[in-house]
């Protein structure tokens, strides 16, 4: 470019000058803003030139008005080029923190209950039972009487049953003779005659229900849920309820855990079995946790024919069996789960229920 | 129950070189569980649970036969040594035994037997025998005492000893307990009498023992007593079962009796007594032995089903080892029949009871798993489909589950405005605070809401879990699978976020176009001026939303917002079903417009998207959303105004402005035909 007016002296030259001087020693965007204000704004220098072109000689001005123009055109061009390299050196500089604390999503929790029943259902799923539903409430012939289990029985005591005030007119429960007494059903069983009162076979059904009984300390509490698994079919054996166990052990608590059935009495099966599952902390060993390498799983059993009777089913032509087990203290026996009271499931407290 | 068995004491019955953790663990595999091994007076103990079929084994001596029996399957040998058997008395030439007995009714003692020894001393015990009876958890009292004691925990005969000269007149009526009774028990407890407890009274009309349970105080043997009689009954196991829950007293007798005796111990332990008397106190039987009534049971035999045993074991098992195992526990096999041996015709009575005999000696550790293939005749609910899929969505819009107890108490419903009559109670709570099942999940959910404020700005929760409310009809109480919603937050606008999780939720479950109406017959838990009913379509009432009643937030004292909500969830359920429906896309763009419109304060804006809107076919007209409403002077008294998205779409060619402006002119004229005026026209 060629600046060449002899009253003007070098002027626009020393502009451009300055304004590479300046804008060499820019580090931060708004110091090159100020720039661009200085020279380009309303005030600045590029139209403090222009306001000499009057004084100009007229074959001079169109000349000056060009040069004055490409020299606009230039530090405009600078600055853009300036304010690119600006940016891209910020991004390039500014700390990235990835300890940054996140922004939680509003997500909740599931219970811990609803985990475990998840995870029960979906074993007892996998080998083909079917998951039902029975009543919570119900009358005393399904929960007990059809169970082999009549009023004068002591084995009744022991379920520590919640009565349920019947009102003055209510339509009979009773089924021959027996079962007129409401209860909150101290364990799944119920669900079994009603079950085979359905009338269809071989039945093969998972029953996950709340139940209630009149107990509270660390390890029951009055309101809890119970897995129930029955399959009757013809031929049912031991060697099937253990098959069924075993799969169930494996999946719920490791692929290395055993099962083990021992003699137990329940008035509903013959024969009754404690079931014991091998410890998770000594391997089967022995340690304090454990009884010589054993932890109790619940009880188990061939179903009585009494009550394959008691629901329509031939007992000479038919065989079954069953499990009920608690599904808080299943789950709490798995390792890591080391929950001091039991009933604080049942404390809707969030500090607790967002750990799950 | 459990009981304790000293090692030694157990070796008396049983010959065998087992250890105490062989007899412990092979115990626990085929018959009894043993809890643990445990070491009192330097002597392992073993801690035994007995089951309630097995009152047999109540004893060292039931325990014997079984370890017995065990063992030998283990190729440990074993030999049950059956020590009483030789035991007998030799009363002849003695005096009739001076007691007149009445027993008011055979079946309230079946067996009456009795002894009198002469020329006591009381004493202190031999030292063996006291330690034993700390052993198992008894305190040495005197000799006579202990040998009542010692005698029922070695062979399970519980037994009583009278002083014979406290028995007025030598008169024993033994009968049923009047109403109001009272009798001062050997613990010196005055105790009131259930109707039908078993009582012997002496010929002056006082009671001396609570018969089973405990003796009486006025006849006990003390230090001066001189004359003993030996009492070794039978009674009916129901009475004293109902008298020990009545009286709310169970001793190790009455956990015997109730349980039924076996009628072939009853001599043996009386002869023992008597013949410990001898070494113990220095006294001698003094006259014959009184044993009245029925003597044995009706024999017993059950038929071994051999074809049963291999169905239920999933395996052959020769009949030879069957009836070995049968032999090895006492009972007597002949023609395919076992004999049931006098101490368990409490427990086996059917072939079923034999397989479980045979299965539990054979090992259940020697039948292997194996997993049954048949397939349900049944098909899967969807019901529980539904509800994973409901509680998912709900935890994925930020709620919290909780489990909360089936039962809560009258003030906590009154709290909340529930009237406790109305609802479902219990006849035995185990505290007054749990008396009642919860009609309703809100108030837990409230009470857990006011808990977590204290903590957290924001509470989000909901429950699912039957709520129960009594015999609307059938036999049962009401217990319909329900959901629970609370929500608690500054921002006092919930009610449009939770409508739109509402329908979210409905929508996830195939179910569209909720209706939605001022509520009506909400609980008295929430503002009723405040509460939406939500239905299906087809007029099925779901649940209802809305704000939870000021009085019922000032009691739980919360301070923020607070949106509840409750749905029958066996409804939603049985409603929901994979609806899903294909609608192809228009290629082509729609026109989107605005249309502000001024209606009545109270009308229901949302009755615009029900607006019969033109219909042709290949155009689509709809009203995309509704704004909020803008209340301002300007627009009149009374008036309210809402913005409409409108949008008009072609499936075959792109929409032109004033095709669009036509339709538009078409809803405006609709709306005004409704009363609505329209912004700006």
């Amino acid at each position: 470019m060629n600046f060449d007016y002899c009253f003007m002296e070098s002027n626009v030259p020393a502009t451009l000058q300055a304004f590479r001087d300046r804008l060499n020693k820019i580090t931060t965007s708004e110091s090159l803003e100020s720039l661009r204000v200085d020279y380009l704004g309303r005030q600045g220098e590029i139209n403090q030139l222009m306001k000499q072109l009057p004084e100009l000689l007229p074959e001079e001005r169109s000349q000056f008005g060009k040069d004055l123009n490409a020299l606009k055109n230039e530090l405009e061009e600078l600055l853009e080029t300036k304010k690119k390299n600006l940016l891209i050196a910020s991004s390039s500089v500014a700390f990235f923190d990835p300890t940054e604390p996140a922004i939680k999503p509003n997500y909740g929790h599931l219970h811990l209950i609803t985990h475990a029943i998840r995870e029960i259902n979906s074993i007892f799923e996998k080998i083909g039972f079917v998951r039902v539903r029975h009543p919570e409430i119900d009358s005393d012939y399904y929960a007990f009487e059809s169970l082999n289990m009549p009023i004068s029985h002591a084995a009744r005591d022991e379920w520590e049953t919640f009565y349920i005030t019947l009102p003055t007119e209510h339509p009979s429960t009773m089924r021959d003779g027996v079962g007129d007494n409401i209860v909150v059903t101290p364990h799944t069983s119920n669900g079994q005659v009603r079950e085979m009162e359905k009338g269809y076979l071989p039945i093969k059904m998972i029953n996950i229900a709340r139940c209630g009984r009149r107990q509270s300390d660390v390890s029951h509490g009055q309101t809890f849920h119970q897995f129930e698994g029955l399959y009757v079919d013809k031929d049912v054996s031991i060697a099937h309820l253990k098959g069924v166990l075993e799969y169930f052990a494996r999946n719920f608590y490791g692929p290395d855990r055993q099962i083990r059935l021992r003699p137990y009495d329940f008035r509903f099966t013959e024969p009754s079995f404690e079931v014991d599952v091998t410890c998770g902390l000594c391997g089967g060993e022995g340690c304090s946790f454990c009884k010589g390498g054993w932890l109790e799983l619940g009880g188990a059993g061939m179903v009585h024919p009494k009550v394959l009777k008691a629901g329509g089913i031939n007992p000479k032509k038919y065989s079954g069996f069953a499990f009920g087990w608690g599904v808080e203290r299943t789950y709490m026996m798995k390792a890591g789960l080391s929950i001091p009271d039991i009933r604080m499931l049942y404390k809707a407290d969030l500090g607790f229920l967002e750990q799950f | 129950m459990t009981i304790l068995v000293p090692d030694s004491w157990l070796r008396e019955y049983v010959n065998t070189e087992a250890t105490p953790e062989q007899i412990a663990q092979k115990l626990s595999l085929c018959s009894l569980s043993v809890e643990h091994i445990r070491q009192i007076e330097n002597e392992p103990v073993y801690e035994i649970e007995i089951t309630p079929n097995r009152s047999d084994c109540l004893s060292i001596k039931g325990v014997a036969r079984e370890v017995a029996a065990v063992l030998p399957r283990f190729g440990i040998a074993a030999e049950f040594v059956n020590k009483y058997s030789s035991v007998a008395l030799d009363d002849s030439g003695l005096a009739e035994l001076d007691l007149d007995i009445t027993i008011q009714k055979e079946s309230l003692c079946p067996r009456f037997t009795a002894a009198l020894v002469d020329g006591v001393v009381i004493k202190e015990s031999s030292p063996l025998i006291q330690r034993r009876l700390i052993q198992v958890g008894a305190r040495p009292l005197n000799n006579i005492i202990d040998i009542t004691n010692y005698l029922m925990f070695d062979c399970g005969q519980p037994m009583h000893a009278f002083d014979y000269d406290k028995i007025t007149n030598h008169v024993m009526i033994l009968r049923q307990a009047r109403k109001g009774e009272k009798i001062v028990t050997l613990d010196e407890q005055a105790r009131l009498l259930p109707k039908g407890a078993i009582v012997i009274e002496d010929g002056v009309g006082r009671l001396i023992d609570l018969c089973g349970i405990m003796g009486g105080y006025n006849s006990a043997v003390d230090e001066t007593t001189k004359r003993v009689l030996f009492f070794v009954q039978v009674y009916d196991p129901k009475r004293i079962r109902q008298t020990t829950m009545a009286l709310g007293h169970r001793t190790e007798a009455a956990a015997r009796f109730e349980k039924g005796i076996d009628l072939e111990g009853i001599v043996p332990g009386l002869a023992q007594a008597v013949l410990m008397a001898k070494d113990q106190a220095a006294a001698e039987l003094a006259a014959c032995v009184i044993d009245m009534g029925k003597k044995e049971d009706k024999e017993l035999s059950v038929v071994i089903n051999y074809s049963l045993i291999n169905r239920v074991l999933g395996r052959k098992i020769a009949s030879e080892e069957v009836n070995s195992i049968l032999s090895d526990l006492g009972f007597v096999v002949r023609d395919k029949k076992a004999l049931v041996p006098s101490w368990r015709r409490g427990d086996i009575s059917i072939s079923e009871d034999l397989v479980e005999e045979v299965a539990r000696l054979y090992g259940y550790f020697n039948i292997p798993g194996q997993l049954p293939l048949a397939v349900s005749g049944s098909v899967q609910e969807k019901t529980f489909y539904w509800e994973d899929k409901v509680k998912d969505i709900l935890v994925a819009f930020g709620y919290t589950e909780t489990y909360s107890n089936s039962a809560l108490s009258a003030d906590l419903l009154k709290k909340c405005g529930f009237a406790p009559d109305q609802a479902l109670k219990l006849k035995n709570p185990l505290v007054k605070d749990n008396e009642y099942f919860r009609p309703s999940l809100l108030p837990q959910l409230l009470e857990a809401t006011s808990f977590n404020l204290n903590r957290y700005d924001e509470v989000k929760l909901f429950e699912v879990a039957s709520t129960y409310s009594p015999y609307p009809s059938g036999e049962l109480p009401n217990q319909p699978m329900t959901l629970g919603l609370v929500w608690a937050e500054k921002s006092p606008d919930l009610f449009r976020s939770v409508k739109g999780e509402v329908e979210q939720i409905a929508n996830s479950l195939g179910i569209y176009d909720l209706v939605w109406k001022v509520g009506q017959s909400c609980l008295p838990v929430f503002n009723s001026s405040q509460t939406a009913d939500i239905f299906s379509k087809e007029g099925i009432y779901l649940g209802s939303i809305g704000g939870c009643s000021p009085a019922v937030l000032s009691r739980f004292d919360i301070k923020t917002s607070v949106l509840l909500g409750q749905f029958d969830l066996s409804v939603l359920t049985s409603l929901a079903g994979d609806r899903f429906l294909y609608v192809p896309d228009s290629i082509y763009p729609a026109v989107k417009q605005d249309l502000s419109v001024i209606v009545d304060e109270n009308y229901q804006i949302g009755n615009f998207f029900f607006l019969q809107l033109p219909e042709e076919s290949s155009v689509k007209v709809f009203i995309e959303d509704i704004g909020v409403p803008y209340r301002d002077p300007s627009l009149g008294e009374g008036k309210k105004s809402v913005s409409l998205k409108l949008a008009f779409q072609a499936t075959d060619h792109a929409m032109t402005d004033s095709e669009a402006n036509n339709y538009r002119e078409q809803i405006i004229s609709k709306l005004k035909d409704k009363g609505a005026t329209i912004r700006g026209l």
